[in-house]
Protein backbone atom coordinates (compact mmCIF):
# COMPACT_ATOMS: atom_id res chain seq x y z
CA UNK A 1 0.00 0.00 0.00
CA UNK A 2 3.05 2.27 1.25
CA UNK A 3 4.68 1.28 -1.62
CA UNK A 4 2.13 2.25 -4.62
CA UNK A 5 1.23 5.21 -2.46
CA UNK A 6 4.74 6.46 -3.68
CA UNK A 7 5.28 5.22 -6.92
CA UNK A 8 1.75 7.00 -7.77
CA UNK A 9 3.34 10.24 -6.26
CA UNK A 10 6.49 9.76 -7.84
CA UNK A 11 4.74 9.23 -11.47
CA UNK A 12 2.32 12.40 -11.24
CA UNK A 13 5.28 14.23 -10.16
CA UNK A 14 7.08 13.13 -13.30
CA UNK A 15 3.90 14.06 -15.20
CA UNK A 16 3.30 17.57 -13.36
CA UNK A 17 7.10 18.53 -14.31
CA UNK A 18 6.93 17.32 -17.39
CA UNK A 19 3.73 19.23 -18.69
CA UNK A 20 5.64 22.32 -16.88
CA UNK A 21 8.65 22.14 -18.98
CA UNK A 22 6.67 21.18 -22.10
CA UNK A 23 4.44 24.38 -21.47
CA UNK A 24 7.73 26.79 -20.83
CA UNK A 25 9.29 25.76 -24.39
CA UNK A 26 9.70 28.34 -26.22
CA UNK A 27 7.58 27.87 -30.21
CA UNK A 28 9.79 27.09 -32.97
CA UNK A 29 9.28 28.97 -36.20
CA UNK A 30 9.85 26.85 -39.50
CA UNK A 31 12.28 28.21 -41.81
CA UNK A 32 10.88 30.59 -44.82
CA UNK A 33 11.38 32.52 -47.69
CA UNK A 34 10.09 35.85 -48.88
CA UNK A 35 11.16 38.57 -51.80
CA UNK A 36 11.66 41.59 -50.58
CA UNK A 37 10.13 44.62 -52.57
CA UNK A 38 13.43 44.72 -55.15
CA UNK A 39 12.21 40.81 -55.74
CA UNK A 40 15.40 39.75 -54.03
CA UNK A 41 14.56 36.40 -51.79
CA UNK A 42 15.40 36.10 -48.25
CA UNK A 43 15.33 32.90 -45.88
CA UNK A 44 15.29 33.09 -42.32
CA UNK A 45 18.29 30.61 -42.27
CA UNK A 46 20.24 33.36 -44.25
CA UNK A 47 20.17 35.17 -40.50
CA UNK A 48 20.69 32.37 -38.68
CA UNK A 49 24.50 33.70 -37.38
CA UNK A 50 22.77 36.69 -36.36
CA UNK A 51 22.70 36.84 -31.99
CA UNK A 52 18.70 37.52 -32.56
CA UNK A 53 16.45 37.88 -35.39
CA UNK A 54 13.86 40.54 -34.98
CA UNK A 55 10.64 39.83 -36.86
CA UNK A 56 8.49 42.84 -37.33
CA UNK A 57 4.67 42.47 -39.01
CA UNK A 58 4.09 46.12 -40.78
CA UNK A 59 1.70 48.18 -42.72
CA UNK A 60 1.75 51.11 -44.53
CA UNK A 61 -1.74 52.11 -44.30
CA UNK A 62 -2.13 51.54 -40.49
CA UNK A 63 -1.94 54.62 -38.70
CA UNK A 64 -0.68 52.30 -35.71
CA UNK A 65 2.28 51.03 -37.60
CA UNK A 66 2.71 54.41 -39.33
CA UNK A 67 3.39 56.18 -35.69
CA UNK A 68 6.33 53.44 -35.09
CA UNK A 69 8.36 54.65 -38.56
CA UNK A 70 10.77 56.38 -36.73
CA UNK A 71 10.91 54.42 -33.69
CA UNK A 72 11.90 50.93 -35.25
CA UNK A 73 14.18 52.92 -37.73
CA UNK A 74 16.05 53.98 -34.46
CA UNK A 75 15.75 50.73 -33.37
CA UNK A 76 17.29 48.94 -36.32
CA UNK A 77 20.30 51.37 -36.19
CA UNK A 78 20.71 51.25 -32.74
CA UNK A 79 20.85 46.98 -32.84
CA UNK A 80 22.04 46.36 -36.66
CA UNK A 81 26.07 46.46 -35.13
CA UNK A 82 25.26 44.36 -32.11
CA UNK A 83 24.60 41.47 -34.60
CA UNK A 84 20.39 41.53 -34.56
CA UNK A 85 18.72 41.15 -37.72
CA UNK A 86 15.88 43.68 -38.46
CA UNK A 87 12.82 41.73 -41.14
CA UNK A 88 9.78 43.86 -41.62
CA UNK A 89 7.33 41.51 -43.02
CA UNK A 90 4.21 43.08 -44.39
CA UNK A 91 0.99 40.71 -44.88
CA UNK A 92 -1.43 42.85 -45.43
CA UNK A 93 -3.32 41.55 -49.06
CA UNK A 94 -4.14 45.18 -50.30
CA UNK A 95 -0.66 46.82 -49.77
CA UNK A 96 1.26 45.81 -52.73
CA UNK A 97 5.02 45.56 -53.50
CA UNK A 98 5.19 49.45 -55.05
CA UNK A 99 3.88 50.83 -52.15
CA UNK A 100 5.45 48.82 -49.67
CA UNK A 101 8.55 50.29 -51.23
CA UNK A 102 8.04 54.48 -51.69
CA UNK A 103 6.27 53.85 -48.12
CA UNK A 104 9.65 52.51 -47.13
CA UNK A 105 11.29 55.24 -49.35
CA UNK A 106 9.24 58.29 -47.84
CA UNK A 107 9.64 57.14 -43.93
CA UNK A 108 13.49 56.51 -44.32
CA UNK A 109 13.03 52.76 -43.04
CA UNK A 110 16.43 51.21 -44.26
CA UNK A 111 15.69 47.31 -42.79
CA UNK A 112 14.92 44.99 -45.16
CA UNK A 113 11.24 44.29 -45.46
CA UNK A 114 9.38 41.40 -47.40
CA UNK A 115 6.37 41.28 -48.89
CA UNK A 116 4.20 37.62 -47.47
CA UNK A 117 1.53 37.12 -50.65
CA UNK A 118 -1.29 35.31 -49.41
CA UNK A 119 -0.31 36.15 -45.92
CA UNK A 120 1.05 32.49 -45.44
CA UNK A 121 3.80 33.92 -43.07
CA UNK A 122 1.46 35.66 -40.96
CA UNK A 123 -0.73 32.40 -40.43
CA UNK A 124 2.77 30.28 -39.24
CA UNK A 125 3.55 33.35 -37.03
CA UNK A 126 -0.39 33.30 -36.10
CA UNK A 127 0.09 37.07 -36.30
CA UNK A 128 -3.02 39.08 -36.72
CA UNK A 129 -2.11 42.77 -35.87
CA UNK A 130 0.59 45.51 -36.53
CA UNK A 131 2.77 46.37 -35.26
CA UNK A 132 3.88 43.42 -33.40
CA UNK A 133 7.13 42.27 -33.19
CA UNK A 134 9.15 38.61 -32.65
CA UNK A 135 12.51 37.95 -31.60
CA UNK A 136 13.51 34.57 -32.39
CA UNK A 137 17.03 33.15 -31.36
CA UNK A 138 19.66 31.64 -33.71
CA UNK A 139 17.36 28.01 -33.40
CA UNK A 140 14.26 30.44 -34.68
CA UNK A 141 12.57 29.86 -31.12
CA UNK A 142 10.43 33.05 -30.46
CA UNK A 143 11.85 34.22 -27.19
CA UNK A 144 9.85 37.65 -27.10
CA UNK A 145 6.48 38.32 -28.75
CA UNK A 146 4.25 41.41 -28.95
CA UNK A 147 4.38 45.19 -28.84
CA UNK A 148 7.51 47.56 -29.48
CA UNK A 149 6.61 49.91 -26.42
CA UNK A 150 3.51 50.91 -24.36
CA UNK A 151 2.35 53.90 -26.43
CA UNK A 152 1.59 54.57 -30.04
CA UNK A 153 2.59 58.21 -28.38
CA UNK A 154 6.12 58.32 -28.07
CA UNK A 155 5.51 61.01 -25.25
CA UNK A 156 3.64 58.98 -23.41
CA UNK A 157 5.88 55.67 -23.35
CA UNK A 158 6.49 54.00 -19.73
CA UNK A 159 7.68 51.03 -20.79
CA UNK A 160 10.09 50.03 -23.69
CA UNK A 161 9.32 45.95 -23.00
CA UNK A 162 10.86 45.37 -26.89
CA UNK A 163 13.94 46.83 -26.31
CA UNK A 164 14.17 45.54 -22.76
CA UNK A 165 13.92 42.04 -24.22
CA UNK A 166 16.32 42.26 -26.65
CA UNK A 167 18.92 44.06 -24.18
CA UNK A 168 18.43 40.71 -22.03
CA UNK A 169 18.60 38.52 -24.64
CA UNK A 170 21.91 39.91 -25.99
CA UNK A 171 23.03 40.10 -22.21
CA UNK A 172 22.00 35.93 -22.09
CA UNK A 173 19.41 36.54 -19.76
CA UNK A 174 15.62 34.96 -19.78
CA UNK A 175 13.60 37.18 -20.87
CA UNK A 176 11.68 38.51 -18.08
CA UNK A 177 8.39 39.50 -19.76
CA UNK A 178 7.96 37.47 -23.28
CA UNK A 179 4.42 38.24 -23.99
CA UNK A 180 2.88 41.62 -24.44
CA UNK A 181 0.04 43.48 -26.32
CA UNK A 182 -0.94 46.43 -27.42
CA UNK A 183 -3.81 47.89 -29.53
CA UNK A 184 -3.38 47.89 -33.52
CA UNK A 185 -4.51 47.18 -36.42
CA UNK A 186 -6.00 43.90 -38.34
CA UNK A 187 -4.09 42.83 -40.79
CA UNK A 188 -6.30 42.71 -43.75
CA UNK A 189 -6.14 38.79 -45.03
CA UNK A 190 -7.02 37.41 -48.22
CA UNK B 1 -48.02 96.28 -46.54
CA UNK B 2 -44.77 95.52 -49.02
CA UNK B 3 -42.49 96.34 -46.44
CA UNK B 4 -44.20 94.16 -44.01
CA UNK B 5 -44.28 90.88 -46.47
CA UNK B 6 -40.35 91.67 -46.79
CA UNK B 7 -39.70 91.74 -42.91
CA UNK B 8 -41.66 88.61 -42.56
CA UNK B 9 -39.76 86.97 -45.61
CA UNK B 10 -36.12 87.76 -44.28
CA UNK B 11 -37.19 86.96 -40.71
CA UNK B 12 -38.01 83.10 -42.50
CA UNK B 13 -34.56 83.32 -44.54
CA UNK B 14 -32.82 83.88 -41.23
CA UNK B 15 -34.60 81.21 -39.12
CA UNK B 16 -34.06 78.82 -42.32
CA UNK B 17 -30.36 79.86 -42.34
CA UNK B 18 -30.33 79.31 -38.73
CA UNK B 19 -31.55 76.00 -38.59
CA UNK B 20 -29.32 74.67 -41.87
CA UNK B 21 -26.03 75.94 -39.86
CA UNK B 22 -27.24 74.16 -36.86
CA UNK B 23 -27.41 71.15 -38.88
CA UNK B 24 -24.28 71.85 -40.56
CA UNK B 25 -22.18 72.44 -37.59
CA UNK B 26 -24.08 68.97 -35.68
CA UNK B 27 -25.40 71.34 -32.92
CA UNK B 28 -28.93 71.10 -31.43
CA UNK B 29 -29.89 67.39 -33.14
CA UNK B 30 -27.05 64.95 -31.92
CA UNK B 31 -27.32 65.20 -28.15
CA UNK B 32 -24.44 62.31 -27.73
CA UNK B 33 -21.60 63.04 -25.20
CA UNK B 34 -18.33 60.72 -24.90
CA UNK B 35 -17.16 59.73 -21.28
CA UNK B 36 -14.16 58.15 -20.79
CA UNK B 37 -14.02 55.16 -19.08
CA UNK B 38 -11.66 52.64 -16.36
CA UNK B 39 -11.20 49.52 -15.93
CA UNK B 40 -13.08 49.83 -13.20
CA UNK B 41 -16.01 51.37 -14.65
CA UNK B 42 -16.44 49.15 -17.46
CA UNK B 43 -17.18 46.50 -14.81
CA UNK B 44 -19.48 48.32 -13.19
CA UNK B 45 -21.05 49.43 -16.62
CA UNK B 46 -21.43 45.47 -17.52
CA UNK B 47 -22.60 44.45 -14.09
CA UNK B 48 -24.94 46.93 -13.22
CA UNK B 49 -27.65 46.64 -15.79
CA UNK B 50 -31.01 45.35 -16.37
CA UNK B 51 -31.25 41.86 -17.64
CA UNK B 52 -30.53 41.96 -20.91
CA UNK B 53 -27.37 40.99 -23.84
CA UNK B 54 -24.84 43.55 -23.76
CA UNK B 55 -22.24 44.34 -26.87
CA UNK B 56 -19.58 45.85 -26.54
CA UNK B 57 -17.54 47.30 -29.32
CA UNK B 58 -14.16 48.76 -29.29
CA UNK B 59 -12.91 50.53 -32.10
CA UNK B 60 -11.05 53.99 -32.89
CA UNK B 61 -11.24 56.45 -35.18
CA UNK B 62 -7.75 55.90 -36.79
CA UNK B 63 -9.14 52.11 -37.73
CA UNK B 64 -10.71 52.09 -41.10
CA UNK B 65 -12.44 48.86 -40.39
CA UNK B 66 -13.87 50.05 -37.37
CA UNK B 67 -15.34 53.08 -39.07
CA UNK B 68 -16.87 50.76 -41.79
CA UNK B 69 -18.24 48.72 -39.33
CA UNK B 70 -19.90 51.24 -37.29
CA UNK B 71 -22.80 52.47 -39.91
CA UNK B 72 -24.03 48.58 -39.28
CA UNK B 73 -24.21 48.63 -35.12
CA UNK B 74 -25.69 52.21 -35.44
CA UNK B 75 -28.78 50.17 -37.46
CA UNK B 76 -28.29 47.21 -34.99
CA UNK B 77 -29.32 49.34 -32.04
CA UNK B 78 -32.03 51.19 -33.61
CA UNK B 79 -33.80 47.30 -34.19
CA UNK B 80 -32.55 45.99 -30.59
CA UNK B 81 -33.55 49.22 -29.30
CA UNK B 82 -34.85 48.16 -25.65
CA UNK B 83 -33.99 44.29 -25.98
CA UNK B 84 -30.14 44.59 -25.66
CA UNK B 85 -27.68 46.87 -24.56
CA UNK B 86 -24.82 48.19 -26.99
CA UNK B 87 -21.78 50.58 -26.36
CA UNK B 88 -18.73 51.47 -27.71
CA UNK B 89 -15.24 51.67 -26.13
CA UNK B 90 -12.76 53.63 -28.58
CA UNK B 91 -9.10 53.32 -27.94
CA UNK B 92 -8.36 56.69 -29.21
CA UNK B 93 -7.15 58.93 -26.40
CA UNK B 94 -9.11 60.67 -24.18
CA UNK B 95 -8.06 64.33 -25.48
CA UNK B 96 -8.94 63.41 -29.18
CA UNK B 97 -12.87 63.51 -28.20
CA UNK B 98 -13.44 66.82 -29.59
CA UNK B 99 -11.29 66.65 -32.38
CA UNK B 100 -12.24 63.09 -33.65
CA UNK B 101 -14.27 61.01 -31.67
CA UNK B 102 -17.45 63.60 -31.62
CA UNK B 103 -16.92 64.68 -34.95
CA UNK B 104 -16.96 60.62 -36.71
CA UNK B 105 -20.12 59.75 -33.97
CA UNK B 106 -22.22 62.83 -34.52
CA UNK B 107 -21.43 62.26 -38.77
CA UNK B 108 -23.07 58.98 -38.15
CA UNK B 109 -25.64 59.65 -35.30
CA UNK B 110 -24.91 57.19 -33.28
CA UNK B 111 -28.05 56.24 -31.34
CA UNK B 112 -25.74 54.28 -28.33
CA UNK B 113 -23.51 55.04 -25.53
CA UNK B 114 -19.50 56.19 -26.70
CA UNK B 115 -16.81 55.69 -24.22
CA UNK B 116 -13.07 56.39 -24.59
CA UNK B 117 -10.31 54.44 -22.60
CA UNK B 118 -8.77 55.98 -19.81
CA UNK B 119 -6.83 53.01 -18.85
CA UNK B 120 -3.45 53.88 -19.48
CA UNK B 121 -2.05 50.13 -19.28
CA UNK B 122 -3.33 49.10 -22.49
CA UNK B 123 -2.66 45.33 -21.68
CA UNK B 124 -5.29 45.39 -19.03
CA UNK B 125 -7.94 46.02 -21.02
CA UNK B 126 -7.45 43.84 -23.45
CA UNK B 127 -6.80 40.85 -20.92
CA UNK B 128 -10.08 42.04 -19.27
CA UNK B 129 -12.14 40.95 -22.00
CA UNK B 130 -10.64 38.29 -23.66
CA UNK B 131 -7.18 36.80 -22.74
CA UNK B 132 -6.75 35.28 -26.59
CA UNK B 133 -7.23 38.57 -28.34
CA UNK B 134 -3.97 40.59 -29.39
CA UNK B 135 -5.61 44.13 -29.17
CA UNK B 136 -6.07 43.82 -33.43
CA UNK B 137 -9.49 45.79 -33.63
CA UNK B 138 -12.10 46.37 -34.16
CA UNK B 139 -13.32 43.69 -31.68
CA UNK B 140 -16.61 43.07 -30.09
CA UNK B 141 -17.24 41.13 -27.15
CA UNK B 142 -21.03 40.08 -26.00
CA UNK B 143 -21.92 39.63 -22.59
CA UNK B 144 -25.13 37.51 -21.57
CA UNK B 145 -27.88 38.93 -19.25
CA UNK B 146 -26.04 37.71 -16.03
CA UNK B 147 -22.80 39.75 -17.18
CA UNK B 148 -20.80 37.23 -18.30
CA UNK B 149 -18.44 37.24 -21.69
CA UNK B 150 -20.21 34.80 -24.10
CA UNK B 151 -18.81 35.66 -26.98
CA UNK B 152 -15.77 37.25 -28.55
CA UNK B 153 -15.46 38.85 -32.40
CA UNK B 154 -12.63 39.40 -34.08
CA UNK B 155 -12.39 41.70 -37.05
CA UNK B 156 -15.07 43.60 -39.25
CA UNK B 157 -18.77 42.59 -39.19
CA UNK B 158 -21.82 43.36 -40.79
CA UNK B 159 -25.48 43.61 -39.57
CA UNK B 160 -26.52 40.05 -40.55
CA UNK B 161 -23.57 38.70 -37.94
CA UNK B 162 -24.37 40.65 -35.59
CA UNK B 163 -28.04 40.23 -35.95
CA UNK B 164 -27.35 36.50 -35.46
CA UNK B 165 -25.28 36.74 -32.57
CA UNK B 166 -27.53 38.73 -30.31
CA UNK B 167 -30.59 36.54 -31.60
CA UNK B 168 -29.12 34.01 -29.74
CA UNK B 169 -28.75 35.67 -26.64
CA UNK B 170 -32.08 37.59 -26.44
CA UNK B 171 -34.46 36.12 -23.54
Amino acid sequence: MNRSFHLSFIIFSLILINSILLASDPVKVENFTLKDYDGKKHSLSDYKDSKAIVIIFIATQCPVSNAYNERMENLYNTYKNKGVSFIGINSNKAELLTEIKSHAKSNGLTFTILKDEKNVIADKFEASVTPEIYVLNPNFEVLYQGRIDDSRREKDVKSTDFKKALDEILDGKPVSVPKTKAFGCTIKRI
Amino acid sequence: MYNQKNIIYSRYFVFIFFIFGLSLSGIGFSQIKVKEINLKQISELISKREAKPFLINIWATWCVPCREEFPDLVKLAKKYKGKADIAGISVDFPDEIESKILPFVKKLNVNFPIYVNSESEQEKLINYFDKNWNGAIPATFIFNSKGDIVQSIYGKKDFKYFDEVLKKYLK
